[in-house]
């Protein structure tokens, strides 16, 4: 029996309508552990190089991990990987919310999407049975109101909704896939790519929680966290949320303003994370925020997620789509100069309700706002939008124009760095990206690791791979754990800086794999360290999981995400930082700070050396791959696909990967518990479809007949009702 | 002697709410950093500016110095 994980995957072609469920062998689980690596397996194993991000032949995995489900904090986390339609490269992005654990609740580990559906569908999973449904009356609508469409439809609140917005649907660069209407996959494009597959939504109910091997030990780790929150360095965190660190991020010189012209924000307070709790937080009003102001995720006792509301005014938002993250205070406030609280919190949940990732959107903006006063992009460009630094009106117009897919909005949802090649006239002096992805609100020139990791990170600009410089110094012991014990200067930039980026990036890759929150387990400030996540994924798994095969994990999914890239020709010259970070920010702490190209360079050599890939293409050696487990990727000496990828379950195996499984149809079942009109199960076109095959058959082989017998039984087989017992699980649930 | 504090963050706890992190503090003539930090019963690890430029927890304080404390996490660190 598998602890931990159910063993059960669930693969999709939307084009047919087909599904089948595989079952790896346990060898497969422990080498990825779940997560981005997991959904890496099946990228690489099943996609050409050269697919369109927007086609059919996309592959779209969406994987939980080992400990989704369980009580500890920290552990409801889905990452979604695909060919990312906003750079070109390998795409990946982390979620949280309650849909993993409930993912984990209805029997499966993960979801790999394949093919386009004709028509917009959406995929109903119910304690391990499935099915494709139409989706027509939800295709064109925010994310609000799918959720109460499909609470309402499934008669069950406690469904977990993952969508797409209207942004997805319109493949809107970088549409995030969206939870509970306000938490993201934000990054990368990927809800362009869940658009471009017509698939709206993947709604889940399951009531089946994990087994966990060695329950004790895990209670023990689960009460720890929930004592010690209090007093931890996360404490702030959660009261006030990632939006905290505005105020500190202003005193180093490492607040993005005006799109990275500076480190320094004079009105940073107005959109510091206390201004936001003292002011904004729902229950602020008469002190209760922290009751109804804050919210969770599955089983955690951080609750870090900000609940923000705006009574009234021209930037009214009602409190579903949650509230502004770091990130979006600086996206939408420092980056384009803006000291509105309520425009950024109502671009915020405009960002939730269309689907779309924040940071990229508010960065777009930015890049635009200093293309237009620097002459590069006029009225004729903007439909005679006039864009500037702090005015908040108009960030706020652009995000709905964006959101929606009018006016200017249709071009700056390519992203800033596309519209730039289209544009030209020198606009590609003002990006901020690294391999078109916008730069987060994090700043190299403050944090010179983070000029690494921003140009080598296989999916573009990045502040979540690695862990940044101040924490070198600052938290000795944790960082003794995974062999660092060398820190340095402020503002070096060495091999031993290197080092500690590469090895920290192995660390949070692994975080991305085994898939739990990198602000509850991590290196440094975290909740947790390193040597209580391996206790936890021993005592969850029944493994005697070590920190240097947790490491093993995180590098594997490393080298699988940019063996991907290799392939696509994409390697060292994709490396890049743009030409902005090489020169000199302009006031504050930072005043003079860039980035030395000779000294980046040189970096990003030592870089490869410790990678043990190749100097000149960037890409993981033959003998890299091959001591992680990956010479299946290995063809003529050069990454490549693999005809046979190892992990493959023995049934699959069998019968043949394509083959589907007996589907489940659990329509009518639903149907008899609430009608619906109009409520058609596309599965049941797809028996119909193998029926009428079958029969014009010239000469059916007995094998076709049964089959033909099968497919009648199946398209005439009416599940009888079944009540399902509503088991609460209130109790585990801190919404 | 004192100086003028301005906690920020989760470190505003160690005020009185209505306070909202500012404050003044009254310290022994010749205390640094550190002693400011245990008069204040922080904990957690902080970043300590004073007068605008960050110090370690040796720095000596002068009267009428202007300290800001953040919690490591919102000191830039993350």
């Amino acid at each position: 029996m598998p602890y931990g994980y159910t063993g059960k995957i669930l693969h999709v072609d939307l084009t047919t309508g087909k599904m089948h469920v595989e079952q790896p062998r346990p060898d497969f689980y422990r080498r990825y552990m779940g997560g981005s690596a997991m959904g890496m397996h099946y990228l690489l194993r099943d996609m050409r190089a050269g697919t369109d991000p927007l086609g059919a032949d996309n592959v779209l995995a969406l994987f939980n991990g080992l400990l989704t489900g369980t009580a500890i904090s920290g552990q409801s986390r889905m990452t979604a990987v695909a060919k990312s339609p906003l750079t070109g490269c390998i795409g990946d992005s982390q979620g949280g919310g309650f849909f993993p654990a409930e993912l984990k609740f209805a029997g499966f580990d993960g979801i790999v999407l394949r093919g386009q559906s004709p028509r917009p569908v959406y995929l109903w999973i119910k304690d391990r049975e499935f099915e494709l449904r139409d989706a027509a009356h939800l295709w064109g609508r925010i994310t609000g109101d799918v959720e109460d469409t499909l609470h309402a439809e499934l008669d069950d609140k406690r469904v977990e909704v993952l969508q797409i917005g209207p942004a997805g649907e319109n493949l809107v660069r970088y549409a995030a896939i969206m939870s509970m209407s306000n938490r993201a996959n934000g990054r990368t494009g990927l809800g362009a790519v869940m658009g471009s597959k017509k698939l709206k939504a993947i709604a889940v109910r399951g009531t089946h929680k994990p087994e966990v091997a060695d329950k004790a030990s895990l209670l023990e780790l689960t009460k720890w966290g929930a004592k010690t929150v209090p007093t931890s360095d996360v404490a702030g965190l959660g009261k006030y949320g990632t939006a905290e660190v505005v105020s500190g991020q202003h005193r180093a010189g490492g607040l993005p303003t005006r799109n990275f012209n500076s480190g320094s924000y004079d009105d940073w307070e107005k959109i510091d994370g206390t201004t936001l709790y003292d002011t904004r937080l729902k229950g602020a009003e008469n002190g209760q925020q922290d009751r109804f102001g804050r919210d969770t995720c599955y089983s955690c006792a951080v609750r870090c997620k900000r609940v923000s509301e705006v009574a009234e005014g021209p930037y009214k938002t009602e409190h579903r789509y949650g509230g502004p993250e770091y990130e979006t205070l600086a996206t939408f406030g420092s980056y384009c100069a803006i000291d509105d609280l309520d425009a950024i919190i109502r671009a915020n949940a405009l960002c939730n309700m269309y689907g779309m990732d924040t940071i990229t959107c508010g960065a777009t903006i930015a890049w635009a706002m200093e293309c237009f006063e620097n002459g590069r992009i006029g009225l004729e460009d903007t439909g005679g939008l006039t864009l500037r630094f702090g005015d908040a009106a108009m960030m706020v117009k652009l995000t709905e124009m964006i959101g929606k897919g009018e006016g200017f909005g249709v071009l700056l949802a390519k992203g800033s760095a596309q519209a730039a090649a289209i544009i030209g006239r020198g606009t590609d002096e003002f990006l901020i990206t690294s391999k078109g992805q916008e730069a987060p609100a994090h700043m190299p020139q403050v944090k010179r690791s983070l000029a690494l990791v921003y140009a080598a990170n296989p999916f573009g600009a990045d502040h979540q791979s690695h862990e940044h410089d101040p924490s070198y110094e600052a938290y000795p012991v944790r960082m003794a754990q995974i062999g660092l014990d060398k820190p340095q200067e402020k503002l070096a930039l060495n091999e031993e800086i290197v080092r500690y980026a590469m090895v920290t990036q192995h660390l949070y890759s692994a975080l991305d794999s085994i898939n739990v929150c990198q602000f509850v387990f991590g290196p440094a400030w975290q909740l947790y360290d390193t040597e209580q996540l391996v206790q936890a994924a021993s005592a969850v798994t029944g493994w005697k999981i070590t920190v240097p095969e947790l490491l093993e994990v995180g590098e594997r999914r490393l080298n699988m995400l940019r063996a991907f890239n290799a392939r696509e020709g994409i390697g060292r010259e994709s490396d890049t930082l743009p030409k902005k970070f090489m020169k000199p920010l302009s006031g504050g702490t930072s005043d003079g700070y860039m980035i030395d190209r000779n000294e980046f360079e040189a970096a990003l050599d030592t870089y490869y050396r410790l990678c043990e890939w190749d100097a000149v293409t960037g890409y993981p050696t033959p003998a890299k791959l091959n001591s992680l487990g990956l010479g299946w990727l290995v063809v003529n000496g050069k990454p490549a696909p693999a005809k046979n990828a190892p992990g493959r379950s023995a049934g699959a195996k069998k019968a043949g990967a394509k083959k589907p499984a007996v589907k489940k149809p659990i329509a009518k079942k639903m149907a008899a518990r609430k009608p619906v009109a109009k409520k058609r199960a596309v599965n049941k076109l797809v028996a119909k479809k193998q029926i009428a095959k079958a029969k014009t058959a010239a000469k059916p082989k007995p094998a076709a007949r049964k089959r033909v017998v099968k497919a009648k039984a199946a398209a005439k087989r009416r599940p009888a009702a079944r009540k399902t017992a509503a088991k609460s699980k209130s109790a585990a649930r801190k919404r | 002697m004192r100086v003028e504090l301005r906690l920020h963050g989760g470190l505003r706890e160690l005020l009185p709410a209505a306070a909202r992190g500012r404050g003044e503090v009254e310290l022994v003539p010749g205390a640094a950093v550190a002693d400011l930090l245990a008069q204040l019963g922080v904990q957690r690890k902080v970043v300590v500016a004073c007068n605008d430029a960050e110090v370690p927890a040796t720095h000596p304080l002068q009267d009428g110095d202007k300290i800001a404390i953040f919690s490591a996490v919102s000191g830039g660190l993350i």
